[in-house]
């Protein structure tokens, strides 16, 4: 039985491929059909293949807080090591939404892509750039000696926000050489191990590596750009034009506000979800004199998980995009009062109140 | 001086393990934990069901695609083996795809079908069948025309040179597609669920996640001692099938 | 009654003639032996009589029916290496005449295992090739061509890997066997002194494309003994035909 939906579900694919833009609306129909079950709507959702602590509360909007909302089962929450690749399946139809990279989800929008934005994964960044400060004590020295820093891929949201910081101090970007280590725990390593010079990492694992050595927090993103956009919630156009899945985008927002909500008044509810959620083992299992001052970062200072979703406005989006312009990554036309769409957002905290 | 292979076995392995030992020290668990280390992770580990789940779960998807690709690539091979016009036409597709990476192919195969059974079980088929096929080839080329001759002098028609002698011939060629196979179908499906953080894929992400790289290397070694048993298996059972070649090979 | 007619056959390969025209007769329980130069085209004439080469023109005829280009029927081959296939046990490679041909597994047994005993090889019947010796191999490779019960039977050099004891032990053994059960033989060598010691009869052949230089009756009665190869008029023969074969060569 399975075997057959299987197959028939990779004709409709195929058939849908072949047919090229048209073919679109198939591949939407296919997945999203066999996906109301009894119980409740099954929303298939890409996330970032990595929970860090920033990521855990949407996590647990999708994974707690979802199917308490009457019509919606648990989603299936489907990890993307690529992250382009999340922006990629939510624009061919396989997934309903995505927890996308905002550089990613810009670059593809300015090329033409049907994409909306509709909420946030979190506000802002937990990322911080790192030193050995034995061995380097500002960016200013980093390019001096042609240094090194690891980011996960050129283009993405950590290196325009470094591209930018170079810019600002008036260091020739050119000076520095970029490498794209995969994981944030690879980055880590090539640190300790010495083979680069600054590596960008969630604010968590910059606690943790401190314990190992003189390493320091070199660039707070924040302190440089107010809020630095990072992860947001999308959609395309397309998927939008149906009713149920406009109930759909406000159901999961409200769930995800809730989250936050809940994330931000009560701590002792963020360190369980973190147990159930975090990737990471080391922060599944970290204890209160670890947590607590994360926890505090992560909600006072960087301000991540904002009530409403306040700061999701193409106001505050348009104040990144020079940077984005700077570093090649964006040309500049794009027109964010089209990408970003208030609508659910607004529709959701109507609700929840 | 009388050799015991088994105990210089045994002291090579605990060479590297003491090397490897003194270089974790020096390094630190960040960059490479010692053997002590992992050891105590792969209890960890082991004692986790979430992990024999993940396993479990990959190997038997992993098992549809490898033996799709047995069943496929054991019969085109030996066809591109003894026959020419099939050889022609396969041939260029076969050292064309055999150069593809599952990584190369995982994030389309992704957006064409999905995250299920279907994506697990193509990625691998696609990886190995040429592994397989390419070896069967040249095996079923290279079959003796001496003995063909032999059996074709004993009236022996198409169906039963086939039967009586190719068939033998091969045997040892089969179960050697098979180990190599089994290798590739296993990175292949490793490397597919990192993509997509499932099961022991998603296992290895996460604890790359951790400083520490003691996890990660327990995952790893269990990935290894999976693959060895394996091969190992499959040898024995080469061995028992087919105890003219181990009694031949074990005679060098 | 056991016949071999071979009449005009002819044989070149990519315009390098071969067989010119070739014809040979075989009599039931008659030994023939070829003899000639390296290249010649003998292996190619038994090939042709075996059917596993095609021949351009002429035919085979054996015991009155035209077997031309068709293998089995009555003919049983000894290859120079043995050829035994190694994943078969000596007993197994003995018997696989018979299988191909259908006869049923206990039967085939039964009768390898007679033919097994008969070159001496009791007590091997478990073992696989490559654990005998080439002797031993080649052994096997006669009880194999014995054990479909054939009226002809094809030799290459079937000695011709091996060591001189060793061959002069197999062609006693050879005899011993040809003698309990009769059949015709054609029996290709390079050695003058095989030749005249096994056959009856010995059809010298020129170089490439192969004739017949001369046709030579072995006048020694059988059983024969190694004192023969002592004889004045054996060596005689010996040293006709080896001046016959190097006159050709230098012709
Ligand atoms: N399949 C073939 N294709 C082309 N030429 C061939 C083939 N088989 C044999 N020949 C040629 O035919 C000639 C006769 O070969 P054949 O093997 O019959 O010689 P032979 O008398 O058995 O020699 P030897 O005593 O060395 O075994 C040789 O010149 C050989 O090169
Ligand atoms: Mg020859």
């Amino acid at each position: 039985m399975t075997m057959f939906e299987v197959m028939n579900r990779r004709s409709i694919l195929r058939a849908g491929v072949a047919a090229g833009a048209g073919g679109l609306s198939i591949i939407t129909l296919g997945p999203v059909s066999s996906s109301f079950a009894q119980a409740g709507r099954v929303l298939k959702v890409n996330t970032l293949a990595s929970a860090a602590a920033v990521n855990v509360p949407m996590q647990a909007g999708l994974k707690s807080e979802l199917a308490k909302i009457p019509g919606f089962a648990s989603p299936e929450v489907r990890p993307t090591q690529k992250i382009p690749q999340i922006v990629q399946e939510v624009i061919a139809g396989g997934a309903d939404l995505g927890d996308a990279d905002v550089a990613s989800t810009l670059a593809a929008a300015e090329a033409g892509a049907d994409l909306k934005i509709i909420g946030l994964s979190y506000s802002n960044t937990s990322q911080v750039v790192v030193v050995n400060a034995d061995k380097t004590k500002s960016l200013e020295e980093v390019a001096a000696k042609g240094g090194t820093i690891a980011i996960n891929s050129i283009g993405d949201f950590m290196y325009v926000m470094l591209f930018g910081a170079l810019i600002k101090r008036g260091i020739d970007p050119k000076k520095v050489n970029f490498i794209e280590i995969g994981s944030s725990g690879d980055r880590a390593r090539a640190l300790i191990g010495g083979r680069v010079d600054a590596v960008p990492m969630h604010i968590e694992q910059a606690a943790e590596l401190t314990r190992r050595g003189n390493y320091q927090i070199l660039e707070r993103p924040w302190q440089e750009y107010g809020n630095w956009f990072s992860a947001v919630v999308i959609t395309s156009g397309k998927w939008l034009e149906r009713d149920e899945n406009k109930a759909a985008a406000v159901a999961t927002l409200k769930a995800i506000l809730t989250s936050f909500r809940k994330t931000n008044k009560d701590y002792g509810w963020y360190k369980d979800q973190l147990g159930k959620y975090a990737s990471s083992k080391e922060l599944r299992a970290a204890d209160d004199a670890f947590l607590k001052p994360v926890w505090e970062t992560l909600t006072t200072e960087i301000a991540a998980f904002p009530d409403h979703m306040q700061t999701m406005t193409p106001d505050e989006f348009a104040k990144i995009i020079p940077a984005y312009k700077e570093a090649g990554a964006l040309k500049g036309t794009i027109d964010l009062n089209k990408l970003i769409d208030r609508t659910y957002l607004e529709q959701a905290n109507k609700e929840l109140t | 001086m009388k050799s015991h292979p088994r105990l210089l076995n045994l002291l090579g392995i605990l060479l590297v393990l003491v090397l490897w030992q003194m270089a974790g020290q020096r390094l630190g668990d960040a960059l490479l934990a010692t053997p002590v280390q992992v050891g105590r992770a792969l209890v960890e580990t082991l004692s986790d069901g979430l992990v024999w789940a993940g396993l479990w779960r990959m190997m038997w998807q992993m098992m549809i695609g490898y033996l799709l690709a047995l069943g496929i690539g054991v019969p085109l091979g030996i066809a591109m083996g003894r026959i020419p016009s099939v050889d022609a036409v396969v041939k260029p597709w076969a050292s064309m795809f055999i150069v593809v990476s599952a990584a190369a192919i995982v994030p389309l195969f992704i957006i064409l079908m999905g995250r299920g059974l279907l994506l697990s079980t193509s990625i691998v088929f696609v990886v190995t069948v040429w592994y397989v096929v390419i070896a069967i080839t040249e095996a079923a080329r290279s079959v003796s025309p001496r003995l063909l001759n032999v059996a074709h002098s004993f009236a022996a028609d198409d169906f039963k040179r086939f039967r009586y002698v190719i068939l033998p011939a091969l045997h040892p060629y089969l179960m050697i597609a098979a180990r190599v196979g089994f290798v590739h179908a296993l990175r292949a499906i490793v490397t597919a669920e990192m993509f997509i953080g499932a099961d022991y894929g998603g296992l290895l992400n996460n604890a790359g996640l951790d400083l520490s790289t003691a996890p990660l290397f327990a995952l790893i070694v269990i990935l290894m001692m999976v693959s060895i048993s394996a091969t190992k298996l499959m040898r024995w059972i080469a061995d028992y099938a087919a105890p003219w070649y181990a009694s031949r090979t074990r005679d060098r | 009654m056991a016949h071999l007619n071979v009449s005009s056959i002819c044989k070149s390969f990519e315009n390098t003639p071969v067989l010119l025209d070739q014809s040979l007769e075989v009599q039931e329980g008659e030994f023939v032996a070829l003899l000639g130069p390296s290249g010649c085209g003998k292996s190619t004439l038994l090939q042709i009589i075996n059917g596993l080469v095609p021949a351009d023109r002429g035919t085979v005829v054996l015991d009155g029916k035209d077997i031309t280009g068709k293998t089995g029927a009555g003919r049983g081959m000894v290859f120079q290496g043995a050829d035994l296939f190694p994943w078969r046990t000596a007993l197994e490679n003995v018997a696989f005449g018979l299988e191909v041909m259908g006869v049923g597994k206990s039967e085939r047994l039964k009768q390898a295992s007679h033919y097994l005993n008969l070159v001496g090889l009791r007590g091997f019947e478990n073992a696989w090739p490559h654990q005998l010796s080439g002797g031993m191999q080649q052994r096997v490779g006669i009880a194999r061509a014995f054990c479909i019960r054939p009226s002809l039977l094809l030799m290459d050099e079937p000695f011709g890997a091996l060591d001189v004891q060793t061959r002069d032990v197999l062609q006693d053994e050879l005899v011993r066997i040809w003698e309990a059960e009769r059949k015709m033989v054609l029996f290709v060598t390079h050695g003058i002194e095989e030749a005249l010691y096994l056959a009856d009869r010995i059809l010298v052949f020129s170089k490439r494309p192969a004739h017949v230089l001369r046709e030579l009756v072995v006048p020694y009665e059988r059983p024969r003994h190694e004192s023969m190869k002592l004889d004045p008029l054996f060596l005689q023969l010996r040293r006709e035909i080896s001046d016959l074969l190097r006159h050709d060569m230098n012709a």
